[in-house]
């Protein structure tokens, strides 16, 4: 954990690794890490969504299986999904397919891939909800 | 019920409406699983095929793509396949490709048998 430090500090909030027998746990980890950054729960429908997406394809065209690290600063979550494995080049962004759905509802989105594999960073941010 | 001969399948499947409970969460590990129960149904060319998605609170996009896939079947056969999402998590994918506006999507199973 850091925090602390400044407005900007950011808190891990989930660091996971996971494969294709616990892509459901994963969706659950990320759901609560989610809610522990204090997120909205329809923004968090997307992100549980999306993350699952860029999981999954870890999982189905990479190695098999990879890490999520998720951050929360104010307002924000910044999650990076890393497949350790040999990559076979960037993943395809298609209409239909997961990357093109964590296109739609990130609000940035980076793919990189190179002899360690493929990493991509999605941000995900919202508007704080008014307080009771 | 009798084992009706094939030709009786073919005439009672005309006017037959058949519902596939679909699991509480739908990804890759499940979607292709589900698109040949789907296509299953689809090939005997019931009048509606209801893919009941009431119990489902997560799909993905391959669960979508099982259901569009499934979808362009049966309209080439001649079969209405209706789907019912009871959740707003499960319906999200669909909202997102603009799906919901293409395949009929019911809140529940009385209204899509309605």
């Amino acid at each position: 954990m850091t925090g602390g430090r400044d407005s900007e500090a950011e808190v891990v909030v989930l660091d996971e690794h996971f494969d294709a027998s616990t892509l459901h746990l994963l969706r659950e980890r990320v759901a609560a890490g989610a809610a522990v950054a204090g997120m909205p729960e329809a923004r968090a429908m997307d992100v549980i969504l999306a993350l699952h997406e860029l999981a999954a394809n870890a999982v189905r065209h990479g190695s098999g299986a990879g890490r999520l690290l998720m951050r929360a600063a104010a307002g924000v979550l910044r999650c990076q999904v890393s497949d350790a494995g040999q990559s076979t080049g960037p993943w395809p962004v298609q209409q239909g397919h997961g990357l093109w759905i964590v296109q739609t509802v990130a609000d940035e989105f980076t793919t990189s891939c190179g002899p360690a594999g493929s990493q991509v960073t999605a941000m995900f941010g919202w508007r704080p909800e008014p307080q009771p | 019920m009798p084992v009706p001969s094939e030709d009786n399948v073919l005439a009672q499947s005309c006017a037959e409406r058949v519902v596939i409970a679909l699991p509480g969460e739908i990804d890759v590990t499940s979607s292709p699983r589900i698109r040949e129960t789907l296509l299953a149904a689809i090939s005997r060319r019931p009048s509606v095929v209801v893919a009941d998605m009431t119990a489902t609170t997560f799909c993905d996009s391959s669960g979508m793509g099982a259901i569009v896939y499934a979808y362009q079947q049966a309209v080439e056969v001649g079969t209405d396949l209706r789907v019912v999402i009871g959740h707003s998590a499960a319906r999200r994918v669909f909202e997102l490709q603009g799906v919901d506006t293409v395949i009929g999507i019911y809140p529940n199973l009385p209204a899509a048998l309605g």
